[in-house]
């Protein structure tokens, strides 16, 4: 009863036209509910919000196994990005460090990014700031997340830079906050 | 190209000129077919470069449907679209995709509607196809796709020739200005120019052609499919162009016309004088806008709409991710994804397979995407850019307002 009403539910918030013109990529996300239930929360996840993110999914078991692994990224970058100073998520960097190490995902900078962002969660800096200054090189940042990661990384002229850069891209600019007084303007940074 | 079909027209002309009054040969020595080459086989090759995922193919099985981009639009198109092709079920009982869904892809998809069918290839000259793989241009007027631009060698590109057209021992057609102006008649009374576009020559008529895709189009991709006739004398031998007409295969109608007659529209295509093609446009690249554009707008407006088809992520739908994503036709995996602001942010694979940026500048100091972007216009203009293939790939390029939009988004520092 609940999963047909968790159906309905889904199926009424997908009801929006897509703007995919893929075709079997729309069929898929079209016609399948579990693929939209996974969708819906990865939606949620892009707009940030996180709880509606991890509600979406709760319970909710897939027997196909890329399902359930995006199912498990989503609720890894939830427990990231909602965690309180209480909460382990050494988990969350087990399950990234799979995901880089596996073959799908050894070229996919943003689960790199996630890898650092779970790192630093876990008071692992040294390996976080190595993965983001790498990608910051390479301009390969994937989002407003990983460069505000690196922020806090960083000091002088480089923290205000990607503080800048950070706030430019995001949408919601407290992602780039930092502690009061710690990002020098670029004057007195250099 | 373009030289060679002047160069051949004004040979042609010469010919019909130099003709005129006089009794016509058995056989022409002046329009002669290429010396035969042994046909080989190269199963390998239509594998590598998939190409059975648009063209049907003599004992070669289409690509599945999943994978077919043509068989995919034409039973969208059609309403009989099944579901049931999707790979490995999920806990979810799949549904059929409803007919307000079908009709709003129906409303989208314009291109791959039709492919030609490489069992009429056999007519072509083996020469033309070698040189159209390696350089493919715009043949057919009425199809919004195109040959894509393949990374084929040359050695790649003689053997699929050899292997589509057979070994033939050509003749050519005596040409003779009353059986050219029997031609040219015939060519206004069938009204061919209802199908065929003929540019350069005196007969074509932009208008009638324009007006025969209401007509013909429904009848299943006869208009969409004729070819451009000024190619024709490139393509093939005049003895094939009336083999052809006499006896047509595929989208092409039987015109239930006299051989005589098929021969002389076959003069006719094959000598009629061409002008010269017009000068490809001035590529005038727009300087960024003044104002703010967010990611977005350019997801809605370009990435969308165009990119994603072929640049998606696997993950998304339990895809491939497209060929942009985990390589087809021939090409390496790039692992571009155009799906997201992440998916673009995290860049694709380069030929090392390594990460790259898609927007690190160029020398020029034009980022990499942007540059893919305007040289699918040198492409169409008949170039290219060496190193950079044109993107959208076989498609026609984005109109230039796209193009500064993206490049004013990243000018920007790509804001979400």
């Amino acid at each position: 009863m609940l999963k047909t009403a968790l159906f309905v539910v889904a199926a009424v918030i997908a009801a929006e036209p897509s703007r995919a013109h893929a075709c079997f990529n729309e069929v898929a996300r079209t016609v399948e509910d579990d693929v939209r239930l996974v969708q819906r929360a990865e939606k949620f996840l892009e707009s940030g919000m996180y709880h509606k993110a991890g509600k979406t999914l709760k319970g909710w078991k897939f027997s196909n196994a890329r399902l359930r692994e995006r199912t498990a990224s989503v609720r890894a970058i939830v427990a990231l990005r909602t965690k309180t100073s209480n909460d382990d998520v050494t988990w969350v960097v087990d399950h990234f460090k799979a995901r880089t190490e596996s073959k799908d995902g050894a070229k996919d900078m943003r689960l790199r990014a996630l890898l650092a962002e779970a790192y630093f969660a876990t008071g692992k800096t040294d390996e976080a700031r190595t993965i983001l200054a790498d990608l910051q090189k390479r301009d390969l940042m994937p989002d407003e997340y990983a460069i505000a990661t690196l922020a806090k990384l960083s000091t002088g002229t480089e923290r205000y830079e990607l503080w800048k850069a950070c706030r430019t891209k995001a949408k919601n600019k407290e992602i780039c906050e930092l502690p009061a007084g710690t990002v020098a303007t670029k004057r007195t940074a250099s | 190209m373009t030289t060679r079909a002047i160069t051949l027209a004004f040979a042609f002309a010469i010919i019909a000129a130099c003709d005129e009054g006089s009794a016509p040969p058995s056989r022409s020595a002046a329009i002669a077919t290429p010396a035969p080459v042994a046909r080989t086989d190269a199963a390998d090759l239509i594998a590598k470069f998939e190409c059975s995922r648009c063209h049907d193919i003599p004992q070669v099985a289409p690509a599945p449907l999943i994978k077919h981009c043509v068989h995919c639009h034409q039973e969208i198109h059609a309403g009989t679209f099944a579901v049931d092709a999707l790979p490995d079920a999920t806990d979810a009982p799949v549904r059929a995709v409803d007919a307000s869904i079908l009709a709003r892809w129906q409303g989208r998809i314009s291109s791959l509607r039709w492919a030609p069918s490489l069992a009429a290839a056999d007519r072509l000259r083996r020469s033309w196809v070698r040189d159209f793989l390696l350089a493919p241009h715009d043949v057919r007027p009425g199809l919004v796709a195109e040959m894509p631009r393949l990374a084929i060698t040359r050695d790649e590109a003689e053997r699929l020739a050899a292997h589509l057209v057979p070994e033939r021992d050509g003749h050519g057609i005596a040409v003779n200005s009353a059986i050219t102006k029997r031609g040219a008649d015939l060519y206004r009374s069938l009204a061919c120019g209802r199908c065929h576009r003929f540019t350069g020559a005196a007969a074509d008529d932009a208008a009638l052609h324009a007006s025969g895709r209401d007509h013909v189009e429904p009848l299943g991709g006869s208009w969409a499919l004729a070819p451009d006739l000024r190619h024709a004398r490139m393509r093939m031998d005049p003895v094939q162009i009336a083999a052809w007409i006499a006896d047509p295969r595929g989208a092409m109608p039987r015109l239930g016309i006299a051989d005589d007659d098929a021969r002389a529209l076959a003069t006719f295509i094959s000598t009629t004088p061409l002008a010269a093609p017009s000068p490809a446009p001035v590529i005038e690249r727009r300087p960024v806008l003044a104002r703010a554009v967010t990611w977005d707008e350019v997801e809605a407006k370009v990435f969308r709409r165009v990119c994603w088809h072929c640049h998606a992520v696997p993950d998304f739908a339990r895809g491939d991710g497209g060929p942009g994503n985990s390589g087809g036709f021939g090409f390496a995996p790039r692992g571009l994804d155009l799906s997201s602001y992440t998916g673009i942010s995290a860049g694709s694979l380069d030929d090392a397979g390594e990460p790259r940026s898609v927007f690190t500048a160029l020398p020029d100091g034009t980022p990499r995407i942007i540059a893919h972007l305007l040289a699918r216009h040198t492409e169409e203009a008949g170039s290219t850019v060496p190193g950079i293939r044109g993107m959208p790939l076989g498609l026609p390029p984005l109109p230039l307002d796209d193009i500064q939009l993206v490049e004013t988004w990243i000018s920007q520092g790509r804001p979400r």
